[in-house]
């Protein structure tokens, strides 16, 4: 019989099309949640939520449509095709039936392949109507509009990196900007941890920072406190907030005195704490609600480097606000932040005799050790170590002045 | 050579089952054409009962009198040409007055002894009129011969002559005095079908035709030869998977505890169709494709056969018996589910 193998053609030909078909919209559909999915990511990212778990929901998700997609590949059943074929040119489910005759024994299965084989040749599969893919592409079109916009709009795009380099490249981006306008300008969203040699200040400030009286400032102020038991971090603020109790960051602004404005991005500066009575301001700078804008998530702009020229507090907070408990676990051990400051001590113990210490006047024994009973974060007090740490180990530039 | 002359012989034998089914339609036709010269303005109702006698099934006529139910069933008898017989059911009607009684006969030598007498039922075509008037005892007796095709009397079972086809009427009206067919007689129905009143062109032909010197007859136009292949041909004709699945889903469907029934039926049947259903709606199909020139069942007929193989396999609720919808839409209602699932 010749009837069985034409409508065996017929159907696989249209098999094949039909699998063709559902290919495409299941690539059209993989596109357009692919490209949805980038538009949660950016939108997240935009919008400062955590990206780093959403990136493996999106690495899941994709997963998940790459093996639908294969799954689409799956050649359509020829009865599938049958039925298509049936409906549509109203062949009284003909080929569906011939389909299932192959191969039977009897006269009538033969009778009936054969009248299906002569309604099968006037079928032109060419004119089955195409599953309408209209939806899928539209659904593809708004989505990488979407994403466009998003990424458009997006401070990592090329364009903004351009004006944020520029920024920061700028002298007066490092002394002269306060983090908040740097904030409130490039909107930039908190940065993943940088390394440390990124948060080093550079140009001026650097070169103020790196003054042995300022060392030895710091090192009289820190060094001479009592590791305190890690608490888990209670002390650090969630969601990267700078400690509140931290007096570290408006201490070493105004060590500097430059630049040591408050990074918050709510653009609150701290009140200026005179010299003389610095533990005592710092208690009311605990108490001041404007602390609690220290540079957690206000540090916004150090990835350029010139948050710091909010001195150390914007690079303490951000370091506790990207690692908070990182660095509350790794000083858990009062014993091992013992050793470590014993360890950095040596090195940072003798002031310079170079530098005069009137010019930048330790606190007071009273109010530094008050302060420090107050319990100065031990992630802080570890973050601060190892900051002086790495200072000291970077090679010296000599102050051209 | 071989191959060849098996090639030529399944051709030929291909060409004969074809000119079977050509005459088969040929047949049909013919009787159709011979019943509606008598019967005027029921060509559906006459198709669907000779579908049925095809199906070897028996068909339940309802309608009000006067609307020509016994004169379809007479004239159906007298195209067919098979002996008929015709029992009006009363009250008092007693099972052995239908299938027959042992009777005391003398025989030429003086000898006594007990003889089967038959009744009506051993006849090819049985028109019971008035099927509801006739006693739960005489409605069991006509259910047995019905489903089995014999008659058990006196611990002998007679079996009827083949073919045997019931043709009963009943009226939906008048219930006084009336015994309502019990679910599982009316279920051994394989058609229900209602006898409308005919347009105003159909009953002016009816009067043209009725009122005149000579009342129309119709002649035998089929020989037995021909009934017989007219009874086989439908079993032969393939059906395919997804047809046998729609028409289950479709009795399903008609179940108020099955999921895939619709909301009306969930809310106005109190039990759906049998698998008798399911089995009149593909043997239906398969004469109604016949009909159509295919050698295999298609939804269509499945759709054509829904009312009357499952109107009367449909118990109402009394939401069901109070509502508007009657057993055809409900009927419906399960088909269109199904039909839109699918």
């Amino acid at each position: 019989m010749s009837e069985a193998p034409a409508i065996q053609r017929l159907l696989a030909r249209t098999a094949r099309r039909l699998t063709l078909r559902r290919a495409m919209r299941q690539a059209l559909r993989g596109a357009a949640t692919a490209s949805g999915l980038a538009c949660v990511g950016l939108f997240a990212s935009r919008i400062g939520l955590e990206t780093g778990p959403m990136a493996l929901w999106v690495c899941l998700v994709a997963a998940g449509y790459v093996l639908a997609f294969l799954g689409g590949f799956h050649r359509v059943p020829v009865l599938h095709a049958a039925r298509l074929l049936d409906a549509h040119f109203g062949l009284g489910e003909r080929l569906v039936t011939a389909a299932e005759s192959f191969g039977q024994p009897g006269l009538m299965p033969q009778l009936m392949l054969r009248d299906a084989a002569q309604r099968a040749a006037r079928v032109d599969v060419r004119r089955l109507p195409a599953d309408p893919l209209g939806g899928e592409t539209l659904l593809l079109i708004l989505a990488l509009i979407a994403g466009a916009v998003l990424w458009s709009l997006q401070p990592d795009s090329p364009a903004a990196s351009a004006r944020v380099t520029q920024q920061a490249g700028s002298p007066d981006a490092v002394a002269g900007e306060t983090p908040a306008e740097s904030a409130s300008a490039s909107a930039t969203p908190p940065p993943s941890r940088p390394g440390l040699e990124q948060q080093r200040p550079s140009g001026a400030l650097r070169r103020a920072l790196d003054g042995d009286a300022a060392r030895a400032a710091l090192d009289q102020s820190l060094l001479a406190s009592d590791p305190k038991p890690a608490n888990s971090g209670e002390r650090v603020a969630p969601g990267g907030q700078a400690p509140q109790e931290s007096g570290v960051g408006p201490t070493r602004a105004s060590s500097t005195g430059e630049g040591g404005q408050d990074p918050s991005p709510t653009g609150r500066v701290p009140p200026r704490v005179p010299d003389s009575d610095r533990g005592a301001s710092r208690a009311a700078f605990h108490r001041d609600p404007a602390m609690n804008d220290l540079p957690g998530s206000g540090g916004a702009a150090q990835p350029s480097g010139q948050a710091l020229s909010s001195a150390h507090a914007a690079g303490a907070g951000s370091a506790i606000s990207g690692h908070g408990s990182h660095a509350t676990a790794g000083v858990s051990d009062p014993g091992q932040e013992a050793r470590a400051r014993s360890t950095i001590r040596p090195s940072l113990d003798p002031p310079s005799e170079a530098t005069p210490a009137a010019a930048v006047p330790a606190p007071a024994a009273s109010a530094s050790g008050a302060f420090l009973r107050t319990g100065v974060p031990p992630a802080l007090r570890d973050y601060v170590l190892r900051y002086f740490h790495a200072l000291q180990a970077s090679p010296r530039q000599e102050d051209p002045s | 050579m071989k191959p060849a002359r098996d090639t030529v012989s399944v051709e030929a034998e291909l060409q004969e089952l074809e000119s079977r089914c050509e005459r088969f339609r040929t047949i049909f036709r013919r009787i159709q054409a011979a019943i509606e010269r008598t019967v005027v303005g029921q060509p559906a109702t006459v198709e669907a009962m000779l579908i049925a006698l095809c199906s070897r099934g028996h068909v339940l006529l309802e309608g009000v009198p006067g609307l020509g139910k016994t004169l379809l069933v007479k004239t159906l008898a007298a195209a067919l040409g098979l002996p008929h017989a015709r029992i009006q059911c009363t009250p008092d009607l007693m099972p052995a007055d239908i299938t027959g009684t042992l009777a005391l006969v003398e025989s030429s030598d003086g000898r006594r002894s007990f003889a089967f007498q038959h009744g009506p039922l051993f006849a090819n075509l049985v028109h019971v009129d008035e099927i509801n008037r006739a006693t739960p005892k005489t409605q069991a007796a006509l259910l047995e011969a019905m489903q089995e095709r014999v008659v058990s009397v006196g611990g002998q079972t007679h079996p009827l002559p083949d073919p045997f086809f019931v043709l009963a009427t009943q009226n939906p009206i008048e219930m006084e005095g009336t015994f309502p067919l019990p679910e599982a007689e009316m279920d051994r129905f394989f058609y229900k079908l209602r006898v409308e009143m005919p347009p105003t062109e159909t009953l002016v032909d009816i009067l043209r035709l009725t009122t005149g010197a000579v009342s129309p007859s119709a002649p035998s136009v089929v020989t037995a030869e021909e009934l017989t292949e007219l009874l086989a041909l439908p079993r032969e004709v393939l059906v395919a998977d997804d047809v046998y699945r729609r028409a289950a889903r479709i009795v399903r469907a008609t179940h108020p505890t099955c999921p895939e029934a619709p909301d009306v039926v969930k809310r106005c049947v109190r039990l759906g169709a049998s698998p008798r259903g399911a089995q009149a709606l593909i043997l239906g199909g398969k004469a109604k494709a016949l009909l159509a020139g295919r050698f295999n069942v298609a939804h269509a007929d499945l759709d054509a056969m829904i009312l009357p193989a499952l109107r009367h396999r449909i118990l109402l609720s009394l939401d069901g018996e109070g509502g508007e919808e009657g057993a055809d839409a409900l009927a419906h209602a399960a088909a269109e589910r199904v039909r839109n699932e699918t």
